[in-house]
């Protein structure tokens, strides 16, 4: 299925566009579009930390996948997938 | 002594006596500088239960032990107690002040009594003498800079000072340098109560380090990587400044929108018209606190802006959200002007904007009406109004007297339950960061000795992103999930120790998201101290428990500061839909883990013995 994917800030460096389509399987789930993605130990580098946590936002249709079933979010056809970093200051 | 002058100077305002007193080296080890000599100072230097506002209370204003040695700007605290919390408070501020305070000869100045007529004190290698301040008094803080440098040494004097909000006692004021701010805790109004205008230093007397040779090594490399920065909260800082933090929080939820109520892209998306590229179309240049090599401050030049041409600073990520996104304005050129009102008259851009976006709320809600507000449309989005309504606040003009004291001051002048619309903790107006988003700073909202603030708890932040900081390396802290309170308190309050020295030791906080910054290695080369990580962190916690013993004293209930209703509520909608936090319990195990009793907020006993602090503290 069709998913579609809006990078934002540093990823929009990563992967060179701002945005792209990604075909994941049926039933894929947030760590099946991260496999697609994130294809080499470089970019997986840039959202797990060391010890393998996220470290960078993920927002399924606007909603942060914390406030989901994290990584094990289901997706459908045609979703959404904003991908940007965490960060704060001011 | 290495590092310090080893003195500091009271100055009583009343009597016009100004007394030099000599510091010794195990308490400048004890509590490092900064805002952690200030509480040292202050909590010895002045009785239980006296008015922020009156004669008998004391404002502070000092360096650490790092300010000068070029490694990664240069902020001095101010400190005292805060008429808006009746406890401990404390801001800091950047540019180049600290620097020449130091060189002058003092490592802090302690004000006390009330002057008959207004004066600022000026020190000069040394040299301090309180000067009339008269002709000063009335004037904002761009003619006061103006006149001081034209009647001391022109640029070389280096000037903090308030502008009429400070001297009208308006908790919403902000003690003012180089058009930066320091601008919480309400201590403008305690300067402004003393009839101290400005405080003025030039100072050229270097402070010898220990070992140099160490210090401009650890310097030299600590440059370099801030050249080759790769850290992404460093390039972002470095390219755009704090504006670029508008870009990147709002998506996540973490900026606070409609006064807070909610959150995303989707409930605001006229937020790109405020992104940190429209503001760059007129950065000039950027701009540097001395001897910072990222710069992440920038100067603009906005001619044609309708509210009249505008030569200042580029608005700071917490001004665009208070100003713009918390008040649904999305028009650029009323946030720069917003802006630019808070730097000419002295205000605290936090404050003033949380307490416009609560008056906006009331407003709409029919709690207060054209009558009250003297014909202004406080609407949701109206820049109009919220420019006219800073320049009401910072005059104390009709509808602004009512608001000049803060959001929680306001809420009690209005009344009619406009409490549940004022988003502040313990009296303290919540910045720009929705604590549900930014988890850290949410502790610190609730648990620091001066709640409500963002400079508090940026260690915490970058531990919750699992991005490297100063020391990660070193303290190591497992992986967490940050929406487990309880496995991260202790971590949390580890991390609130580290951020305290930081600040004491005069450095800025966006220093760690640099390359390494050698935090501990550079105070062992400037003191020459065998100074450890596990002593830095006790430090800072001693530093951390004296602020709150100080709020004990005052009598002032800390378990009582909690987060807003609407802020600790699961989200139903937006980005963090569903996202729980639990904040009483983050309190809860924030107290255990700082040693303090959760049911009455005291420090421990055995916390208190084991910083050292009974003969200062007594029985709490």
């Amino acid at each position: 299925m069709k998913i579609r994917v809006r990078f934002l800030l540093d990823f929009v460096k990563i992967f060179g566009r701002n945005a792209m389509e990604v075909k994941v399987p049926p039933n894929g789930k947030v760590s099946d579009l991260i496999d697609v993605l994130f294809d080499s130990d470089e970019k997986r580098g840039h959202i797990f930390s060391e010890k393998n946590y996220l470290k960078g936002h993920f927002l399924l249709n606007g909603v942060n996948i914390l406030g989901l079933d994290g990584l094990h979010t289901l997706l459908n056809e045609n979703d959404e997938v904003v991908i940007m970093p965490n960060m704060s200051g001011g | 002594m290495f590092g310090y002058n080893g003195k500091v100077l009271f100055v009583n305002l009343s009597d016009g006596e100004i007394e030099s007193r000599e510091l010794s080296e195990s308490l400048y080890r004890q509590f490092i500088g900064g805002l952690g000599l200030g509480v040292r100072m202050i909590y010895e230097n002045t009785e239980p239960g006296v008015d922020p506002l009156g004669p008998d209370s004391m404002l502070g204003f000092s360096v650490g032990p790092l300010t000068g040695a070029g490694l990664h700007g240069a902020r001095f605290a101010i400190m005292g107690k805060s008429p808006m919390t009746g406890g401990w408070g404390d801001a800091n501020c950047g540019g180049s002040f600290a620097v020449s305070f130091k060189n002058a000869g003092y490592d802090g100045v302690f004000f006390k009594g009330i002057s008959h007529k207004p004066v600022y004190l000026f020190i000069k290698d040394g040299v301090a003498e309180l000067r009339d301040a008269g002709h000063l008094w009335g004037k904002d803080v761009y003619q006061t800079e103006e006149a001081i440098k034209q009647e001391l040494e022109g640029s070389r004097v280096k000037i903090c000072s308030i502008g009429p909000p400070g001297e009208q006692l308006a908790y919403c004021a902000a003690v003012m340098h180089d058009q930066s701010a320091a601008g919480r805790s309400g201590l403008a109004a305690v300067m402004g109560s003393k009839r101290l205008k400005a405080f003025v230093v030039s100072g050229s007397q270097k402070v010898p380090v220990a070992d140099p040779e160490r210090l401009a090594q650890l310097r030299k490399a600590y440059l370099q990587g801030v050249k080759n920065v790769q850290h992404p909260w460093g390039q972002a800082l470095r390219d755009y400044g704090t504006s670029v933090f508008f870009d990147a929080l709002i998506p996540p939820g973490s900026t606070p929108i409609k006064n807070f109520a909610v959150q995303g892209e989707e409930a605001f998306p006229d937020y790109v018209l405020c992104k940190a590229d429209e503001f760059m179309k007129y950065r000039t240049r950027r701009h540097a606190c001395l001897g910072c090599a990222i710069a992440c401050k920038g100067w603009l030049e906005m001619k044609d802006n309708k509210y009249g041409p505008i030569s200042g600073t580029v608005p700071e990520y917490e001004t665009i959200t208070m100003f713009g996104s918390d008040c649904l304005v999305s028009d650029l050129e009323a946030v720069v002007k917003a802006n630019d009102l808070c730097n000419q008259y002295g205000l605290d851009t936090i404050e003033v904007g949380a307490t416009v976006a609560f008056a906006i709320e009331c407003y709409e809600n029919g709690l207060i009406d054209d009558k009250d507000t003297g014909g202004i449309e406080l609407t949701w989005g109206n820049a109009d109004a919220l420019v006219a309504m800073v320049e009401k606040i910072a005059k104390r003009e009709g509808f602004g007297d009512v608001l000049a004291d803060g959001v929680k001051v306001a809420a009690d002048r209005i009344g009619k339950g406009s409490e549940k619309y004022a988003m502040h903790s313990g009296g303290q107006a919540l910045p720009a960061h929705d604590p549900r988003g930014d988890i850290g700073l949410g502790w610190g909202y609730c648990c620091d000795a001066t709640p409500g603030r963002h400079t508090a708890d940026h260690v915490k932040h970058s531990h919750d992103c699992k991005v490297a900081f100063t020391l990660s390396d070193r303290l190591n802290f497992p992986d967490l999930d940050p929406l487990d309170v309880d496995a991260n308190a202790g971590i949390y309050a580890s991390c609130s120790a580290v951020d305290r020295v930081i600040t004491s030791a005069g450095l800025c906080f966006f220093a760690m998201w640099t390359e390494e910054l050698p935090l501990i290695e550079a105070i062992v080369a400037v003191t020459g101290w065998d100074f450890t990580l596990e002593e830095c962190l006790k430090t800072g916690r001693r530093i951390d428990t004296l602020r709150q013993a100080y709020n004990i004293r005052e009598g002032v209930d800390t378990t009582q500061w909690k987060m807003p209703k609407r802020v600790a509520a699961v989200p139903t909608d937006g980005p963090m839909k569903g996202k729980k936090l639990e904040f009483d319990r983050m309190k809860l195990k924030g107290y255990q883990a700082l040693g303090w009793d959760p049911e009455t907020g005291k420090p421990l006993n055995a916390t208190v013995d084991e910083m050292g602090l009974r003969e200062l503290v007594g029985n709490l």
